[in-house]
């Protein structure tokens, strides 16, 4: 009965003394996927539903595609984070002779959505395209507070001529509402367009815009708002799949925008570690806060917990020139080929926690090392990353210390 | 291919482990003449209790559930997994029919899991049609709950070789005896085979279990059969050491004799092994599934998946217990691990995860042989396609008997 007794000493030891065994939560500065604090029970049970949606994986039974790029939200946003080049999304089109740019609708443009329900052809890159742009999927937290940024917050860094002459000139994005898009009447009108925030080249009005066009463009699924699916040109049938649209109710879209709202921004970490502050210090200095300006204050939101508060982001959410080496030639909206929309920098040290502890940089994650982040910054950027490489190593790795503690 | 090469090293070593002890066999008994497969639909208590010839019992389970991933737990809850009714009738001496139907989770999901008619024309060779259990891996077509000490199912027998599959086919099995005490059997099904939504039956990637249909209870999607294969030996000094597979076309390619798609096929190969010794017993399987997907899924779903599980069980205690007269207590350990998806991002070059590794540690009291008391500890180990990791962990209690 010896060896009876110790196992079974063992075995109740081991399962009940030891918290690892159960698993324990890791630090909420680590990780992206929590609520915003002070949400009431109600609010956070629609996060909660809005979260399960977000991670809804579709089938070809639940309407995915016929072509589509991703299964389901989280797969370009994984854990709320950015996205793994994997996942990368390509638009394209062409350059007409008169200068305008074509989307090249009849090859599908501008998405191109590269893979495709079996049976059903994905489409293909065609030939005559003179602008690629390939992007990943950015971090998806705290995007209720930048919704609530007001309009006039964000046009106020507006210098589109660079009147100040500091070589900074960013302006704002503004596009076509679709119909859906309720606009609030405080929202700046410019020739019928609306001010785009969201989105690497800031196309999103808001939230709700810019998850209709996800689930759409990205995963093939018509929603209520937007009732009609994708297809491939090529087939000449404009029905590709064979499930009744709209395939997603407007109950589940809102959902899943509530849960965007919804999450908490990124949370830092070291922030008053004496090289982070010195770092904090030099990222101003050699003009990196230009465009990434460290905060703005949200406005009136219909969630409490979101209205009038400083928002951290690093960003002024405004279009910049960014240079050759960042360039896709693909204009949408006011944008051009050479333009993106400043990228908000919290979280960029969280990032590396996730995807097996490999982080992916930039708007297509071409790199993992945020030292040629800075240096592939190019066009209204370039001085700051000049000022950069002049730095001595320990200032340079204070400034790393203070992004790395986004 | 590392945790494939272990798995299949992990199997190897059971039946080295095993032929070390075929130097002292334990003056065996002649094998019954029996074409039927130990812990199979035959080798089920409730046949032989009441005599005749027709029998009806059956198999319970249920279990707590007390799971936590990331620290995060929705608490303690009860699961009634399954109640699952046999039906035997000995229509002569040569036909038998044998059925079970099995209720999930109370009345959630009802399935008729087994409904065949064996014609037994001779110990080599026999007939079995109808709703089989397919027999690729040793784990589907022995199954039952309470021949387990362990709550949960190996995940290699149950996310790649997707038990309990059961199909509607025809074909025949029997036994071959080397020696009156070394027996070979084996089964040979053409079914109607899995269908299309291995691949976009499932959004997280390829799932083969997302290719059971019950339509293909009616009519093969593709009108092109599956074959499943499984030989095994039963060698003198105990055990049972199998080789198995399963192959054919899983799509929707033709319809109305017009080619639509191309032909895609799934096939699979396991090993399996299971021996007893004085008071130890192991347990393991290892499979390898090789899916063609279209050009345009490459990478999001997999096209080749492999997995294994080894398992490991100690008697502690038999005799009498609480008025049981025949009651034993035992410990038992198991390692699964499954990889989803064996490929690399060509992007980045890196390994896709969608992989999983778990640990599970338990002890099982049995107040007769068909009853499981158990308590189980699993830790899970998981990574996403990106390399996301999720642990979790799993306390369990259960209670599953035959009837």
């Amino acid at each position: 009965m010896k060896i009876t007794t110790v196992t079974l000493v063992l075995f109740s030891l081991a399962v009940s003394s030891c918290g690892d065994l159960v698993t324990e939560a890791p630090d909420d500065n680590q990780v992206f996927d929590a609520p915003l604090d002070g949400l009431t029970g109600a609010q956070l049970k629609a996060h909660l539903d809005g979260d399960e949606a977000f991670g809804e994986t579709f089938t070809v039974e639940t309407g995915l595609g016929p072509v589509f790029n991703q299964t389901a939200c989280v797969n370009c946003h994984p854990d709320e984070g950015r996205a793994h080049p994997a996942t990368n999304l390509i638009r394209f089109g062409r350059t007409r002779s008169d200068g305008s740019f074509d989307v090249m609708p009849e090859f599908g443009g501008p998405q191109l959505q590269d893979r495709s329900i079996p049976g059903y052809p994905a489409e293909v890159l065609p030939d005559q395209v003179t602008g690629i742009s390939e992007r990943g999927g950015p971090i998806a937290v705290g995007l209720g507070f930048i919704e609530a940024i007001p309009d006039a917050a964000i046009l106020a860094q507006e210098d589109p001529d660079d009147a100040d002459g500091d070589g900074i000139s960013g302006r704002a994005n503004f596009v076509a509402a679709p119909d859906f898009l309720p606009i609030a009447a405080d929202k700046v009108v410019r020739n019928g367009r609306h001010l785009g925030r969201f989105g690497r080249k800031a196309t999103a009005i808001d939230l709700l815009h810019q998850t209709v066009s996800a689930y759409k463009a990205d995963m093939g699924i018509s929603t209520d708002f937007d009732p009609v699916d994708l297809f491939n040109p090529i087939v000449g049938n404009v029905v590709g799949d064979n499930v009744t649209d709209p395939e997603l109710s407007a109950e589940v879209v809102q959902n899943v925008v509530f849960y965007l709202q919804t999450l908490r921004e990124p949370l830092r970490r070291n922030e008053q570690d004496s090289q982070v502050l010195e770092g904090e210090s030099l990222f101003a200095e050699i003009g990196c806060a230009a465009c990434h300006t460290p905060e703005m204050t949200s406005g009136a939101s219909a969630i409490s917990v979101l209205a009038f508060k400083p928002v951290r982001l690093y960003s002024d959410l405004l279009l910049h020139d960014m240079g050759p080496a960042l360039a896709d030639n693909f204009p949408e909206g006011d944008a051009s080929g050479t333009e993106w929309r400043t990228t908000p920098l919290w979280g960029v040290g969280i990032v590396e926690n996730l995807l097996g502890g490999t982080p992916f940089y930039l708007h297509d994650g071409r790199t993992s090392d945020l030292v040629e982040v800075i240096q592939l910054h190019g066009g209204e950027a370039e001085g700051a990353s000049n000022r950069f490489g002049q730095l001595n190593d320990q200032q340079k790795a204070a400034v790393l210390a203070f992004l790395k503690s986004l | 291919m590392k945790a494939y090469r272990t798995g299949i090293t992990a199997v190897l070593l059971a039946l080295s482990f095993a032929g070390l002890f075929a130097q002292e066999p334990a003056a065996p008994d002649s094998l019954e003449r029996t074409p039927n497969v130990i812990g199979g639909i035959y080798d089920r208590p409730y046949i032989y209790r009441m005599g005749g010839n027709i029998a009806i019992g059956g198999y319970m389970e249920m279990n707590s559930n007390f799971a936590r991933e990331e620290g995060i737990s929705e608490g303690l809850s009860f699961e009634a997994r399954r109640f699952n009714v046999f039906l035997y009738s000995a229509i002569s001496e040569r036909v038998k029919l044998t059925s079970e139907l099995e209720f999930e989770h109370g009345a959630e999901e009802i399935a008729l899991e087994t409904a065949l008619v064996d014609v037994l024309f001779h110990t080599a060779i026999n007939l079995r049609a109808g709703i089989l259990l397919s027999p690729i891996g040793r784990f589907n077509i022995a199954h039952d709950s309470p021949r387990y000490d362990i709550v949960e199912r190996p995940l290699v027998a149950t996310e790649i070789i997707p038990s309990t599959l059961s199909e509607v086919g025809l074909g025949f099995f029997g036994a071959l005896y080397a020696t009156p005490y070394d027996r070979f059997t084996y089964e040979v099904y053409l079914v109607n085979g899995l269908g299309d939504g291995i691949v976009g039956g499932s959004g997280e990637g390829t799932r083969i279990s997302s290719g059971k249909s019950g339509t293909a209870f009616e009519e093969d999607n593709n009108h092109s059969l599956a074959v499943t294969s499984r030989i095994a030996l039963n060698p003198r000094f105990g055990g049972e050491f199998g080789l198995s597979f399963y192959s054919g076309n899983y799509n929707t390619y033709e319809i109305e004799d017009v080619r639509v798609d191309d032909k895609r096929n799934v096939t699979i190969v396991a090993l399996d092994a299971e021996y007893k010794w004085r008071r130890f017993n192991f347990r393991g399987e290892a499979a390898l599934a090789d899916i063609d997907v279209p050009a345009s899924l490459t990478e999001l779903f997999a096209d080749r998946q492999h997995g294994f599980y080894a398992e490991a069980g100690y008697g502690l205690f038999q005799g009498p217990f609480l008025g049981a007269p025949d009651a034993s207590l035992g410990v038992v350990a198991r390692y699964d691990y499954i990889d989803l998806n064996d490929g690399t991002f060509s992007a980045t070059g890196q390994d896709i995860g969608d992989s999983q590794k778990q640990a599970t540690v338990g002890l099982s009291l049995r107040p007769t042989v068909e009853t499981s008391i158990r308590v189980s500890y699993a830790r899970k180990w998981s990574r996403d396609a990106f390399g996301n990791r999720r642990n979790s962990a799993n306390l369990q209690f259960g209670v599953a008997t035959y009837f």
